[in-house]
């Protein structure tokens, strides 16, 4: 009955079937199996940057040894020899054998909760360490024998060579015995950090206190695979370490670069273009002063670069969106399997009453601008050769008159710049010759959507640009198109939804999670963002299209913007939650004509909402004082 | 299993019932009193002040807690330093503490710096302690009141009240921006894990008109629940509360959490006493079904009506149960809401938690 | 699935537009919602023909411009009082009522406060002890005394809860052994809880019809005196006990009359059983909900226009008391929007509960919620 592209992903990995039927492996392939340094990604610590919803929770999830057996053990599966294949192409798996044991410990507000003990820093981080360290063997035990795939004494911990007296610290050889001492540090530490009223310093339980280093004394865990003995390296996945307090990660950073250490070490966080931490660090070395990138640890960024056209996450919208779509009874039951298929792509066509409307005034604009019969034509022309050559199936009468009626504002606007000519005839020759490309006729679709009604955003492709690269973001929309295709079943019509229908459904979704906003300044966030694709959209609907498609960002010169950041001024609070929650998209030191700017750009579901264009690029320059008076009116 | 018996079945006035109680136990002179309560914006901040001040005289002594945020509404910052006034020129015996809810990083530690606050507090000799919940944000309410309440139980002599003032009208015009961390509310993060079997989460979320946003991001500190049981206000002065807030939570009871609807748990709105009594009977039942087979874990989440969430408290502390919530970061107001004064009327609700008046209880 | 079926013809009864989807959408998903959790459970539905169904033939009765109107009473104004809500309402019961009474009258028996009841041992006796001298007596069905029973199993005992009013002098003995076995042999009850469900108007339980009481509580008086006479001393109730009334479910409107009636019977009842009288209910209505003129115009057009008199003629006997007209509004014009899931009661809008064959041109009413009609 429910929606499954609704539910929240953390809820399928209750049931591990239900969970492997629809994660992806793409942030696998993508962002770790051609990394360059591939080969050290279990040896030294790795810091995994992404933005929400970018699937790094999704992927850690899926790499647990727990699920990493099951996939191996049920290779019949198709869907499991696609995740299988992710595997080998990163590491975890040598063909059909485990090669990785891992275990992901999300950093919750608990662990951050430590730092606010009365105590040293170095005793507070102690506590973490340990804390950690023994949920983490806790966890690959668990993992281990998890549905009764083996027993406990069917592991081997196998120590570091120089581990000496460490072995005992950790409780012994055996599994059985690392796992009571792994126990019993876990509540020590937990009883100090929960307390209502925190010990003194002298009062810490012993076993809190007591040396424990399984990450610097285990090296490898042996286990039987298929009647042979396999040694797996452990793995630990710290998930959300930017909720520590900075100096906290730091300290914790800093103590998991040891070499002593043999295990995997990876810290997943987000990283906000506008954060102070981000603002204020002009690359990546700084980020640990005496530490170097690429010498002591590795920094994974898990979104695209801005250079990249956003393919990787279409084919992973792709991919989920066939995975979740088989779990809709009504439609599934209907062999609907092929999501892209369920959303029409046809180009919509206006009706013959608005198509003579149109041709109307694009009349009436030539008359206007006095352009030539012979202008004219010539124009027509150029416009019948780019249909000719473009790969669009986009392109019929209604756009090719807009782009016509395009190309003959820009005409007046060349000539009109140009000192006229004693031997001109009427019809001049414009300097720079006029062009019909794809710019053109993205100016022209803008133009028939907002004086036509014609459905602007459709399709796929369109709904997976429009995420923001976030696959949760994805797919609440992809959902809501779910929802209707639904209804159309249940009225026994084919439930493919046409490009208007689909625009509306989705102005429809993207409106209430606009109004949905709830987050520090939500609502002058909201007024903010919709006031700047008004002007937008002002200026994406000149006749002349200077922008092309059209502008769906600002952007402010970026030492300004480092300026106001660093103040308390309310617009850097209401950019920063703007920039946090998805309502913008940042993007620092951004350069164009031989400037460097910090792009705002407004999130996919404004542009959806406001049928701007998802394209990249066109902004309106602004300056900081502009910003403030905008916000200040609100 | 509970060590408190009483608290099934103790002491509880509302109403015009409250204003009789308070005139005539306070009124008798041997009794002297401490009231910590809050200092905010809220209207109901002054409430219990404002009956318990004529009555007591210069047997009245107060704490009262100053919640401060960073980038705070102008209008509301004012309300607030206009209660901070009256509260002060009503009680001269009181103190104000300023409590800051997010560290410099954004972390939630309000929990902590209350705890450290009444515990550093130099006990005093009285034989009445009042909590005013009304103008206190989970956050700070219920750190205070496991505080407060352990010091008043290792005192045989001294009576714990807590009071609540209450308008869920008034609290969907209160618009709160939840931060961006939800956590385990200081105090109570539930047992220590000391078994092996797995642990079977059962979220409690109460719905509360306009708590969509937060109670999505506590339900992301869920992970893998066993099963969610949303709580609903009923009986309550509206009989259509539940059925509108089955409407607005639409989504989330369809599809986002997948409620079987035999999971709804209704609980009084204005008596705390039920929402106590349900949770500890659903503690129990979960206690004896899965016995040997999992671990049951009940979280609560009391997001919505100050009443339910006393009900709430109640129950964490008597059964040491989880309680997940988010922060404010800031407060708005609903400006497409009536104004704060024109709203329907104020229930005020006293629980006697703790005192000698239980000496002779047997369950 | 039956669903689906039923969600089309919704769509088409309702003409919600087939090309964008978006209010079909909207609201397939409420009513599939509100169906699982309240709607399906009423007693009257049978697999097959819930809900749904009965929404679509509810609203086929009406002209197509006047559908929009019906279906949004049933989405912003109607009450409906599920089973587990009513199992709220009878729990709160002794937790919420009786224990604050039984509190209040142990304390006054050893001179102490109410609230101090349980300091000594001394007090909790009392406490128990008029806790043992009070009967709960169910006025019907909707009582749920079997319910009730459970709810507090170990707290009341079970010779003291009657399921009905209608004892025999077998039974009243039973009662009074068992009373002096457990509290001596003087006790006696001292004070009487008369339980139902619900009331609309008041006039079930007490209404004077040209000089005469009638009713329930005028029942039960008969009954005490009747019982009184008849087994004298071994009568185990006190002369003037204390009388509380509760109802479940309450509208405002009847606990004006009724506290308005109970106050005439006190003040001219010669023959009365009882010393005091106290009305209480775990839910009582916002006198906002009756329907009104000023935000119901709509709706009242409607129960105006879709009415069968032939509903009036069936009921009349039973309405005439109440001194109303028509059937329109619900017995005695209380015109309520409330459903209770075993059963609707007659006071609310006939509109919502009424079945009639519709006879000499008159509208054929069709029920959403069926009422069986106890009076014919």
């Amino acid at each position: 009955m429910s929606n499954p592209f609704l539910r929240r992903a953390t809820e399928y990995i209750r049931d591990d079937s239900a969970f492997l039927a629809i994660v992806s492996p793409e942030p696998l392939t993508a962002f770790l199996a051609r990394h360059k340094k591939k080969d050290a990604l279990f040896d030294m610590p790795v810091r995994l940057i992404g933005t929400p919803g970018s699937g790094k929770t999704m992927m850690a999830t899926l790499v647990e040894y727990r699920l990493l057996e099951t996939i191996l053990r049920d290779q019949s599966n198709p869907n499991n020899r696609a995740l299988a294949e992710a595997l080998v192409q990163t590491g975890f798996t040598n063909g059909d054998i485990p090669r990785v044991v891992a275990v992901r410990l999300p950093m919750e507000s608990e662990y951050r909760d430590y730092w606010e003990l009365p105590f040293d820093p170095a005793v507070k981080t102690k506590l973490v360490m340990s804390l950690i360290q023994a949920r983490a063997v806790i966890g690959w035990l668990r993992n281990l024998t998890a549905n009764n795939r083996r027993a406990l004494d069917e592991v081997r911990i196998i120590a570091r060579d120089a581990a000496g007296a460490q072995i005992e610290q950790i409780g012994g050889m055996t599994a059985a015995d690392i796992l009571k001492r792994a126990r019993e540090v876990d509540r020590a530490v937990y009883s100090v950090g929960a307390s209502l009223l925190p010990p003194k310093p002298e009062q810490i339980p012993a076993a809190a206190q007591a040396p424990y280093q399984p990450f610097e004394t285990i090296r490898e865990i042996e286990i039987e695979w298929n009647g042979k003995p396999v040694k797996l390296q452990p793995l630990v996945i710290l998930d959300d370490v930017h909720t520590l307090h900075p100096e906290q990660l730091d300290l914790l950073f800093r103590a998991l670069t040891r070499r002593e250490m043999r295990i995997g070490r990876w810290l997943m966080m987000r990283l906000d273009a506008l954060s102070p931490a981000s603002v204020f660090q002009s690359d990546q070395q700084d980020a640990f002063p005496g530490l170097k990138a690429d010498r002591d640890y590795l920094d994974i960024s898990m979104q695209s670069q801005r250079g990249s056209d956003r393919k990787q996450f279409r084919r992973l919208a792709a991919d989920m969106s066939d995975r979740y779509l088989r779990l809709v009874p009504s439609l599934a039951n209907r062999r609907h399997t092929h999501f892209a298929r369920l959303l029409s792509g046809e180009p919509p066509s206006l009706t013959e009453g608005k198509l003579e409307e149109l041709r109307q005034q694009v009349a009436k604009d030539q008359r206007r601008l006095k352009v030539t019969p012979e202008r004219r034509a010539a124009i027509e022309e150029l416009v019948r050769s780019y249909v000719k050559g473009s790969h669009s199936t986009d392109v019929n009468e209604d756009v090719q008159l807009a782009m016509v009626r395009v190309l003959m504002y820009r005409y007046d606007v060349r000539v009109a710049a140009q000192t006229p000519s004693l031997f001109e005839a009427e019809d001049p020759e414009p300097k720079t010759p006029l062009k019909a490309d794809v710019d053109v006729a993205d100016a022209a679709r803008i133009y028939l959507t907002h004086r036509f009604d014609r459905p602007l955003h459709f399709g796929l492709d369109d709904i997976a640009n429009a995420s923001n690269e976030n696959a949760e973001q994805f797919l609440h929309m992809a959902g809501a198109l779910v929802d209707r295709m639904e209804t159309r079943a249940i009225r026994n019509l084919d439930p493919a939804l046409s490009p208007s229908q689909q625009q509306a459904a989705l102005i429809d979704k993207t409106g209430e999670m606009i109004a949905g906003w709830s987050f520090p300044f939500a609502r002058k966030v909201r007024e903010f963002v919709l006031h700047v694709a008004g002007e937008c959209l002002e200026e994406s609907l000149q006749p002349n299209a200077p922008l092309g498609a059209g502008a769906n960002a600002i952007a402010v010169p970026d030492a300004h913007m480092v300026e106001l950041l660093a103040s308390e001024h309310e617009l850097a609070q209401v950019l920063k939650y703007a920039q946090a929650y998805g309502a913008i998209v940042a993007v620092r030191k951004y350069g164009q004509g031989g400037k460097e700017w910090c792009l705002l750009e407004l999130a996919g579901p404004v542009c959806l909402n406001q049928r701007l264009t998802l394209k990249r690029g066109g902004f309106l320059e602004r300056r900081v004082e502009d910003l403030i008076s905008v916000v200040e009116a609100i | 299993m509970t060590s408190r018996p009483h608290w099934a079945n103790c002491i509880t006035h509302s109403d015009a019932k409250v204003d009789e109680f308070l005139a005539d136990y306070f009124a008798q002179p041997d009794r002297t009193c401490l009231l910590v309560g809050g200092a905010g914006f809220d209207p109901r901040a002054r409430m219990v002040a404002e009956r318990l001040a004529p009555v007591l005289g210069d047997r009245l002594r107060a704490m009262f807690i100053r919640e401060e945020r960073a980038n705070p509404n102008a209008d509301l910052t004012a309300s607030a330093n206009e209660t901070e006034a009256k509260l002060k020129a009503l009680i001269k015996n009181c103190e104000i503490t300023h409590v800051q809810i997010f560290a410099e990083d954004g972390a939630s530690v309000g929990g902590v710096r209350v705890s450290q606050a009444l515990r550093a507090m130099d006990w005093p000799d009285v034989t009445d302690v009042v909590l005013d919940l009304s103008a206190l944000s989970v956050g700070i309410g219920f750190p205070a009141a496991r505080v407060l309440l352990a010091q008043c139980e290792e005192r045989p002599d001294v009576n714990f009240h807590l009071m609540v003032v209450s308008n869920p009208e008034l609290d969907a015009q209160i618009v709160p921006e939840p931060s961006s961390t939800p956590a385990v509310v200081r105090g109570f993060s539930g047992p220590v894990e000391d078994s092996d079997l797995e642990v079977a989460k059962v979220w409690l979320p109460h719905l509360a008109p306009g708590k969509r946003a937060t109670l999505a991001k506590i339900h992301g500190l869920v992970e893998s629940d066993y099963k969610i049981c949303p709580v609903l206000p009923f009986p309550s002065r509206d009989p259509r509360r539940p059925d509108a807030l089955i409407s607005e939570y639409h989504n989330e009871l369809r599809n986002v959490w997948n409620v079987d609807q035999r999971d709804l748990i209704y609980v009084s709105e204005r008596n705390p006493l039920d929402a106590y009594r349900t949770f500890s009977t659903l503690k129990a039942r979960y206690d004896q079904t899965m016995e040997g087979i999992y671990r049951p874990q009940l979280i609560l989440s009391p997001v919505g009506s100050k009443v339910m969430a006393a009900g709430a408290l109640m129950a964490a502390i008597d059964h040491n149960l989880t309680v997940l919530h988010v922060e404010a970061v800031r407060y708005e107001l609903d400006s497409a809401a009536a104004p704060l004064e024109a709203t329907p009327a104020y229930m005020i609700v006293h629980v006697w938690l703790h005192g000698p008046i239980y000496a002779g209880y047997q369950a | 699935m039956n669903d689906n079926m039923a969600l089309g013809l919704l769509a088409e009864i309702m003409n919600w537009k087939s090309d964008d989807g978006a209010t079909a959408t909207r609201e397939y998903g409420w009513l599939r919602l509100m169906s699982a959790v309240k709607y399906d459970g009423y007693s009257d539905f049978r697999a097959g023909a819930r809900f749904l169904e009965s929404l679509a033939t509810w609203l086929k009765q009406f002209e197509p411009t006047d559908r929009e109107a019906a279906y949004d009473f049933v989405k912003s104004r109607l009450v409906y009082i599920s089973l587990p809500e009513l199992l709220r309402l009878i729990e709160a019961f002794v937790p919420e009522f009786v224990t604050p009474a039984i509190r209040e009258v142990a304390a006054k028996e050893i001179g102490v406060k109410p609230y101090e009841i349980w300091r000594t041992v001394h007090g909790t006796a009392a406490f128990k002890r008029n806790l043992r001298k009070t009967l709960f007596v169910g006025m019907s069905d909707g009582s749920r005394i079997d319910i009730l029973r459970r709810a507090n199993a170990g707290r009341i005992s079970q010779e003291q809860v009657l399921p009905m009013m209608n004892i025999d002098g077998a039974k009243w003995e039973d009662l009074a052994d068992d009373l002096r076995k457990d509290e001596g042999q003087d006790a006696k009850f001292e004070r009487i809880f008369l339980i139902d469900d619900f009331t609309a108007s008041g006039t079930t339980f007490i209404r004077n019809v040209e000089g005469k009481w009638k009713g329930k509580l005028a029942r039960f008086n008969k009954l005490i005196k009747d019982a009184r006479k008849e087994l004298k001393d071994k009568f185990p109730i006190v002369e003037g006990y204390d009388l509380y009334i509760h109802h479940y479910i309450s509208s405002y409107q009847a606990r004006l009359n009724l506290l308005k009636r109970l106050d005439e019977a006190f003040q001219n009842w010669d023959d009365k059983s009882f010393g005091t009288v106290t009305l209480s209910e775990s839910l009582l209505l916002p006198e906002s909900l009756k329907l009104n003129a000023k935000s119901d115009a709509t709706m009242l057009a409607l129960c105006d226009t879709y009415y069968d008199h032939a509903l009036f003629e069936r009921l009349e006997r039973h309405c005439k008391e109440a001194g109303q007209v028509d059937m329109k509004l619900g017995y005695a014009d209380c015109a309520l929007p409330i459903v209770l899931d075993h059963n609707t009661p007659n006071n609310s809008i006939s509109l919502l509960w009424a079945e009639t064959g519709g006879e000499n041109g008159a509208h054929a009413m069709r029920p959403l919620f069926f009422r069986r009609d106890r009076h014919g």
